[in-house]
């Protein structure tokens, strides 16, 4: 293919203008819409991560979002409780680090499982790692009441640099991971590491026939995403100023599926689109709230069923469609 | 160490494990028939506390009447659930069924929450009396439930072995192609499982609910238990979840009640990932069917 | 079909475009000339019986409306809607009708933000509250400073709140609902020493404010004499007390002390026959909604303490409580007569500011002395913006609710 081809220049233009209307937004926007966005953003990056575990591993995770609180929780301890330490330049790694650690344990049970138990303990650990979390008995984890605070980032490189990000540069520093993490999954997802996992995904037995060490890659799948979660955590934890177990309450995983498939599980468009429905949803609903859980419900189950590659499979077929039509 | 309280522990054990059994012994035969694992199983008991609520305090019927009304009814719900949804979806992966099922369940909990959620309900049977019997003193219902689970299993096993119904079911999860191939009936036997899973869940329902408070998210935490439970004992098998329910709410009774009550989950939970290192089909899982 | 596909990708594109278009205007920010009449203060106020008129005095109340809490979370509205139609009866606040505008939460901190701000940047609404966890509570705590609108939280138990508000840093912060130490200090030394329970387990539920009150309970009792010999937690939304209740039947206190468990730890508890041997000692007391469910005989004997309930004998809680009761088929609890009391507080803030000016609102409220319709105790507010707040100690004796014990945060010292 062209390096120019038509829909290079269509694809990269795309992302160009996604980057600079996400960059210029804030100028136009007032606070609350600028929460939202950040809320937008956030969810990118923890889609990104569920996107490859399940979009393209299919390890059907039900307590991905635990990640979230270990980075947010990694976070805590680093700028609280044992140093003062705020620059994100070295609180980001630690996060990724802690999550990557604690799903590299979790690996080892996880890993021996058939699929379907696979799901259930996944969603058993979730809900342990609150109770434990709350209860505390190696008191490490700060216990029921959380920690607060948790001091505003900074980016520090000594000698050299010294920012100290406010309100305004927390969207710019949503922006920036939201986008790196893009990259990241088209980087992943497009190398041989991406085409091994999606082969275990297809068809396990015939990918192992073909000499993919399986569960090698299972386990840094499973780590990596774990990680990226934590990322996402880290965010999390400085944009809340406080973190308490409650990060590890469950139920709020429907929200998570919903915009994970809502996108399209499989392609990097579907972990902005799947957000970004999610967020408009959410807005325009204020008046039926009481029911938002069931209509969330009902739009995930249709989705499931009649858009199972999501609104962005449904467009991009729509499009394939009307570009053969075309050639015909 | 005072045999009274050894006794009480393992009679909230035997509760709790009857609660579990008749959740999981239902979603293990789901399991086995469709392949699919229900997470909108936990609604069947909290429907049917509710139905046994509505007939024993709104309509004021006997409790031994209510109590197969309550059987009735949710086998009528199950046959509805698996003409509404299951049969749609029978063909469908994994992953669709998981996230279906569990929608379907979040919609059914929250819209009974939105018409009764604000009220909190307590159902009063005739048995929920204390009665001493030897060193215990306990409501006669949850002593009840004793004979109702050895009698409801009894009758299971008799049906899955001795009726043509039970045999057909059993063979169509071991071989599908060949029951069909034979010219058995195949719908009939797939919604006549999971109406017979619903009611399943319904008497447990009518048996153990009256214990406690009924809210919309009642079953919620038992189930989640219910499905470790059946990965536990093996997909498919009905001993298998019968065996693990009870296993794993005597352990959680015996050990938190003597131990750490704080970790009551953890018991069972630390059972079942035993249980997986060792075996990770379950203990009597195999790759083939459902089986007694 | 014949339509181009650069066409399509252009319509595709404005359809897009369009969506956003719309988004915005449905949602910006709207200039403050647009809905808000200043009335002067010399302006005549208009005569009761056309009732309030202008432009609505708003309310924002964000709560749990949905997940777990969702019940709590609703009725507080409910008791806020109807506190909001006695006021509109009374002639309004200003001559002006109140309006309240409810927002969900969904147990969930982005979203507890997402709807503060949204009730003020949006809706425009002129005085908060909420939220109820104080997992919600907390984040939104640097936003408030932000949005500069004051705001009542009536529900959360964080004892990081009981210094945030006023001095504390957090300036439109206030808080009325008390924290633990105030029932435990008075409550526990009244067991310890004049009932005479010395060995208590503690039951608590496995949050925040479950372990907060273990941690209080266990520094009291150390002061007092007496012993916490075992705390121990349950899930949220356990119903299942069994092997907790029969390990207490074996350890054989002197007495329990429930911190959140549901009514089944009550039914449970008597169904194991230790209602005549060790005492309930409840950090809470609902006793009527606690007999309709389970019948008079059951209760006997049980101890509670609270801020604010169902059983306080006044005219105006009986009448609150009985029209309650008719609406909603369920009794209010401590979170509803304190939202209840709420509305009226802000009410009468907002009165003697004389004006919506927030700054206005927040000095009448330093200084504000808001006698409660419900209880008869007149709250003030703290350097920390913390209300003052009665606690009452509550004993069950042949089926009624007495109240036995009755205090207030100024008579009491903190030790």
């Amino acid at each position: 293919m062209n390096i120019l081809s038509r829909k290079r220049i269509i694809s990269v233009s795309g992302w160009i203008l996604y980057a600079i209307i996400i960059f210029i937004a804030p100028i136009f926007l007032g606070d609350y819409l600028r929460h939202t966005m950040i809320m937008f953003l956030f969810y990118i990056s923890f889609v990104v991560s569920y996107s490859i575990l399940v979009g393209h591993a299919g390890m059907f995770s039900l307590g991905q979002q635990m990640f979230i609180g270990f980075g947010a929780y990694a976070t805590a301890f680093l700028t609280t409780q044992y140093t003062n330490i705020t620059n994100i330049l070295i609180t980001i790694p630690m996060a990724a680090i802690f999550g990557g650690f604690l799903a590299y344990l979790m690996s080892f049970i996880l890993l021996k499982l058939p699929p379907r138990p696979f799901s259930m303990v996944t969603l058993a650990f979730n809900f342990f790692i609150r109770q434990f979390w709350n209860l505390d008995p190696l008191k490490f984890t700060g216990g029921a009441l959380g920690i607060k605070p948790i001091y505003p980032p900074t980016i520090e490189i000594p000698g050299l640099l010294y920012i100290e990000i406010g309100r305004l540069g927390m969207y710019y520093q949503a922006a920036i991971m939201s986008i790196l993490m893009l990259i990241f999954y088209h980087l992943l997802t497009t190398s041989r590491f991406g085409v091994a996992i999606r082969a275990i995904k297809e068809n396990e037995i015939l990918a192992e026939n073909m000499g993919i060490n399986i569960i090698w890659y299972k386990r840094r799948t499973w780590i990596i995403c774990g990680a990226l979660a934590a990322i996402a955590g880290n965010f999390y934890g400085y944009y809340l100023g406080v973190i308490t177990p409650y990060v590890f309450l469950w139920y709020r995983n429907t929200y998570l599926l919903t915009m994970a498939y809502l996108g399209g599980i499989t392609m990097i468009e579907g972990c902005i689109l799947g957000p970004f429905i999610y967020v408009v949803l959410a807005e325009f609903m204020r008046v039926t709230e009481e029911f938002r859980i069931v209509i969330f419900s009902a739009i995930l189950l249709i989705t499931i069923l009649f858009f199972p590659e999501g609104i962005g499979g449904k467009v991009k077929d729509i499009y394939k469609k009307i570009r053969s039509k075309g050639d015909l | 160490m005072d045999p009274s309280i050894f006794f009480q522990h393992l009679l909230n054990g035997v509760t709790l494990g009857s609660l579990y059994a008749f959740i999981a012994v239902g979603l293990t035969i789901i399991y086995g028939i469709t392949r699919i694992i229900n997470f909108a199983h936990g609604r069947f008991y909290m429907l049917g506390a509710y139905i046994t609520y509505i007939f024993l305090q709104i309509i004021g019927l006997h409790y031994f009447i209510a109590l197969p009304l309550t059987i009735l009814t949710l086998f009528i719900i199950g046959y509805l659930f698996d003409v509404i949804v299951l049969r749609k979806i029978r063909e469908r992966g994994y992953v669709v069924t998981t996230v279906i099922t569990l929608c379907v369940g979040l919609i059914i909990g929250n819209l009974v929450k939105a018409i009764w959620g604000r009220i909190d309900l307590m159902m009063h049977t005739f048995l929920t009396k204390s009665v001493t019997i030897g060193p215990i003193t306990t409501y006669a219902q949850r002593l009840f439930s004793i004979p109702v689970i050895l009698v409801t299993f009894w009758i299971l096993h008799y049906f899955l072995f001795n009726t043509k119904t039970g045999n057909a079911m059993r063979a169509y999860s071991q071989n599908q192609e060949l029951c069909i191939a034979v010219g058995v009936d195949t719908n009939r036997i797939l919604t006549f499982s999971i109406a017979l899973s619903a009611s399943l869940a319904g008497l447990g329902a009518a048996v153990i609910a009256p214990l406690f408070r009924i809210f919309p998210d009642v079953g919620g935490l038992p189930i989640n238990k219910a499905y470790v439970i059946i990965c536990m004992g093996g997909f498919g098998n009905v001993k298998g979840a019968l065996l693990c329910a009870f296993i794993i709410g005597i352990t959680e009774s015996v050990l938190a009640g003597y131990f750490f009550p704080s970790y009551r989950d953890l018991f069972g939970f630390a059972l079942a990932i035993i249980v997986f290192l060792i075996r990770p089909q379950g203990i009597f899982g195999t790759k083939v069917g459902f089986e007694w | 079909m014949s339509i181009d596909k650069n066409t399509k990708l252009i319509v595709i594109a404005v359809v897009i475009l369009a969506v956003i278009g719309i988004g915005y205007w449905a949602l910006r920010p709207k200039p403050i000339a647009d809905d808000e009449e200043p009335i002067a203060d010399d302006v005549e106020p208009i005569a009761d019986d056309v009732g309030p008129t202008g432009a609505p005095i708003k309310i924002g109340m964000f709560v749990d409306t949905t997940g777990t809490a969702a019940t709590q979370g609703l009725r507080m509205v409910s008791a806020a809607r109807m506190a909001l139609e006695i006021v509109n009866e009374e002639g309004g606040v200003l001559g002006r009708p109140l309006e309240l505008i409810a927002r969900d939460t969904a147990s969930d901190a982005l979203t507890a933000i997402a709807a503060m701000r949204r009730l003020v940047e949006v809706d425009r609404v002129h005085i908060l509250n909420g939220p109820h966890w104080s997992s919600c509570c907390l984040p939104c705590l640097p936003v408030s400073d932000e949005l500069g609108i004051p705001w009542i939280n009536t529900a959360s138990t964080h004892r990081k709140l009981g210094e945030s508000g006023g001095v504390g840093g957090n300036r439109w912060f206030f808080h009325t609902k008390l924290i633990d130490y105030w029932f435990f200090s008075s409550y526990l030394d009244i067991l310890v020493n004049e009932v005479g329970a010395k060995t208590f387990i503690g039951v608590f539920r496995n949050d925040d404010w479950g372990h907060q009150c273990r941690d209080i309970i266990s520094d009291y009792l150390t002061q007092y004499g007496g012993e916490l010999i075992e705390d121990v937690y349950f899930e949220p939304g356990e119903t299942n007390y069994m092997p907790i209740l029969t390990r207490i039947k074996d350890l054989k206190p002197d007495g329990i002390i429930p911190v959140g468990p549901t009514v089944d730890f009550v039914r449970q508890w008597s169904e194991l026959g230790l209602s005549d041997d060790i005492p309930l000692f409840w950090r809470s007391f609902t006793f009527f909604e606690w007999r309709r469910l389970l019948g008079e005989e059951i209760l006997e004997g049980i101890w509670g303490v609270d801020q604010y309930t169902a059983v306080i004998d006044t005219s105006e809680n009986r009448a609150f409580v009985n029209e309650f009761y008719n609406r909603y088929g369920v009794y209010p609890t401590a979170n509803d007569g304190l939202v209840y009391e709420g509305v009226h507080l802000m009410a009468q803030a907002i009165e003697e500011a004389g004006s919506t000016d927030p700054d206005a609102i927040h000095d009448a409220l330093e200084n504000i002395e808001f006698l409660s319709p419900l209880t008869g105790w007149t709250i003030t507010f703290d350097e920390y913006h913390n209300g003052s707040g009665l606690i009452q100690i509550y004993n069950v004796q042949d089926g009624e609710p007495l109240m036995l014990y009755s205090t207030n945060t100024d008579e009491i010292t903190l030790g």
